[in-house]
Formats: C-alpha cells, sequence, structure tokens
C-alpha cells in the first residue's frame, strides 16, 4: 500500500485501531511507512542491514508504546523520533558497515564508465554525510529526504526551532566544504 | 556578509519565511551577490543530496512485516500502570522533603515567638508548673505550649537549624542531579 494513497482519516483509524490491539490494523501502519523509516535510518548509518533491522526495533517499540500515543499528535513525527532512537542504539551495539554496494545505482542500458562515475560521486556523498555529528546528520535527513519542516523537526526532536536551524545551516555548510570538489564537477 | 543571514536565506530556501520576512530576503538577494550565490550553492546541494539513490536488496515488504508481527508482544494494560511508579517517584522525593523542611522552620519560629508569650519562659525552662499557669492562658495557647514542649528537642538552637537546612538543600540538590541524570537517559534511550 502506498502512503500517497491512504487518506489522514484512514491513517487515523488504522492507529486508533492498533491502540486498541489491532495486529492487522498495525500492519497495515508498518507497510505504510516501512520504506520511509528504512531509507531515513539508512541515510543515518549507511548500511542497509543495519537500518532495516533498526526500522524493525521501532515498530516493536511503537507497538508497545502506540497507547502513549496522545490525541492529536503526529504519529510519523513521533515514528521519527522512536527511529532515530533506534538507529542510535542499534549503531552503538554493532558498527554499521558502510557498503556502496547496496545502492540501488544500477539503470538499464547505461555506459559502464557513467555507472562507475555515479557510485563514485554517491560513495562521496555518502562518506560526506556519514562524516557529520550525529545530531546534525539526524536534522539534515529529516528536512532533505523526509522534507519535515522546521516546527515537525523540532518536536520530532524535542529541541528548539533555532536549534534545527544553526544545526541544518552547520551540515550544510560542512557539506559544502566537503563536496565542493564534487559540486564544481556537475 | 554575517552568519545570521546565512540562516535566514536558508530558511527562505526551505520555505520557512513569512511572506514579510521573505520579501525582505527577497529584497536583499536582489542587491547582494554572495547571497544570491550562498542561495545557488545551497541548491545545488540539495539536489546531489536527493540524487543519492536509495538502498537496494531490501528483505520483501510482506518478510518485513511478518519478522515485526512475530516480534510483537501482547500488550497487558496493568503494565502500563508500572512505569508510572518511578516517574511519581520523582516527583515524590522533594514534595516529602520541602514537607520535613517547612515542618522544622514552623517548629521553630512558633518556638522562638512563644518566648514572648508572658509566663511561657517559666513553662519552657520548667520552673514553673504547667497547671500553675494553665488556668490563665486561653486554651488554645496553653495545647500549643503543651505541643512545644513535646518538640522542643528538634528545635536544637541557631546552628542546628542551619546545619538542618543545609542537609536538606543537599539533600535536594542530589535529587535535582539524579533528577536531570534520569531525564537524559530517558530521553535517549526511552520508546
Amino acid at each position: 500500500m502506498m502512503l500517497e494513497a491512504v487518506s489522514v482519516g484512514d491513517e487515523s483509524k488504522l492507529i486508533s485501531l492498533a491502540q486498541e490491539g489491532d495486529r492487522q490494523a498495525f500492519a497495515e501502519l508498518v507497510s505504510l511507512y516501512r520504506l520511509r523509516v528504512i531509507n531515513m535510518v539508512y541515510r543515518m548509518c549507511g548500511d542497509a542491514r543495519v537500518a532495516e533491522d533498526a526500522a524493525q526495533e521501532a515498530f516493536i517499540r511503537v507497538w508497545q508504546h502506540l497507547p502513549d500515543l496522545r490525541p492529536g499528535s503526529s504519529f510519523r513525527n513521533w515514528l521519527y523520533r522512536i527511529a532515530v532512537n533506534s538507529a542510535l542504539d542499534i549503531t552503538r551495539r554493532e558498527k554499521p558497515n558502510v557498503d556502496i554496494d547496496s545502492l540501488d545505482l544500477a539503470s538499464p542500458g547505461e555506459h559502464l564508465e557513467v555507472r562507475l562515475e555515479r557510485r563514485e560521486s554517491a560513495r562521496e556523498i555518502r562518506q560526506a554525510v556519514l562524516s557529520l555529528p550525529h545530531a546534525s546528520r539526524v536534522v539534515l535527513i529529516l528536512r532533505e529526504y523526509e522534507g519535515l519542516s522546521y516546527r515537525e523537526i523540532a518536536a520530532t526532536l524535542d529541541i528548539s526551532i533555532g536549534t534545527v536551524m544553526s544545526r541544518l545551516h552547520y551540515a550544510r555548510t560542512r557539506l559544502v566544504e566537503i563536496l565542493r570538489p564534487l559540486m564544481e564537477a556537475t | 556578509m554575517n552568519g545570521h543571514l546565512e540562516i535566514w536565506i536558508e530558511a527562505y530556501l526551505d520555505d520557512e519565511l513569512s511572506s514579510l520576512h521573505r520579501h525582505q530576503v527577497e529584497a536583499h538577494l536582489g542587491e547582494c551577490q554572495p547571497c544570491r550565490a550562498l542561495l545557488e550553492e545551497r541548491k545545488n546541494l540539495s539536489a546531489l543530496l536527493m540524487a543519492l539513490p536509495d538502498p537496494a536488496n531490501l528483505k520483501s515488504e510482506a518478510r518485513f512485516v511478518a519478522e515485526v508481527g512475530l516480534q510483537l508482544k501482547q500488550r497487558r494494560k496493568a503494565l502500563q500502570i508500572i512505569p508510572m511508579v518511578p516517574d511519581l517517584g520523582w516527583y515524590f522525593i522533594p514534595v516529602v522533603l520541602l514537607l520535613v523542611l517547612t515542618f522544622f522552620q514552623t517548629v521553630a519560629i512558633l518556638s522562638n515567638m512563644l518566648w514572648v508569650v508572658p509566663g511561657a519562659k517559666l513553662i519552657l525552662l520548667d520552673q514553673v508548673s504547667l497547671v500553675s499557669v494553665l488556668p490563665s492562658l486561653p486554651e488554645p495557647l496553653s495545647a500549643l505550649i503543651n505541643m512545644m514542649d513535646l518538640l522542643s528537642p528538634l528545635n536544637g538552637g541557631f546552628f542546628t537549624g542551619i546545619g538542618a537546612g543545609l542537609l536538606i538543600s543537599l539533600m535536594y540538590v542530589c535529587w535535582l542531579v539524579g533528577w536531570w541524570v534520569w531525564k537524559q537517559r530517558t530521553a535517549v534511550s526511552q520508546v
């Protein structure tokens, strides 16, 4: 089921049912948010397997704490918060293996040289993002890839909007410094 | 160009400004080449980041959902109350400390006030029998003198009072540090 295909009302209904213990409704919520959570965690740690494990752990925590979710609060922001914490916990337990081969870089009919070049660019971008401090990296990922507003990021991470802005500014400035040769080449 | 303006330009790029601030930034961009260059640079960075593809070779959706489902535990409503107990405990401690401090302070203040009541000094120093004085004192006051007489060991003097106050303050600071550490841990690892 695609996330865009589910209306806000349907999602609220699924959440209510899951809060009452409906596992089928919860499975639909997992399907709905699976890729978003995996992609977000993957961008934080660079390891697809660790990202999947962290996402599963996050969904298990969500199930346990779902009755505590206050009515009217954003499920997505709450889920992201739990996923960020799960990712942090799991990367503390096991060191992620940053593997560029797990990236989906293949395009049919593309020349080998172009593919290698794209692979190298992807590796540089991945390394640059991973070199950021955790706090700045999370804010950058939530903004750039998940499209959350400053207010949503602040609520998700329990920080002020000013802190969101300064962390984002630091992350972008640092990335421009690292990736300047790549940006000038493209 | 200062750093403060850079942040506003990023907020402009992220469409986070009010219409008034957006117009101000646009007016500034019209006359500031370095800021226009910064805006362009940030746009290029966003495009570069978005070019990074999603991970491949993931588990199928069905498998992922099934694995999550297998690990879900039965929720028990009764258990939801248990995690609240430590939470309440944290707030119970300072309340108790405050009550103890208030009690000692009240005893000290009342004891000192009693010295100015006619006849109370003789009773508290045990020079005169309480019975011989009681008829001349109002009923509530005689009851209070009796109570303060019983509590007199608690009012051990000026320095004892200071010491007790400091001890309670120290315990409060210890609680504050413990509470802060606990909040930090739960903020990171809870849920």
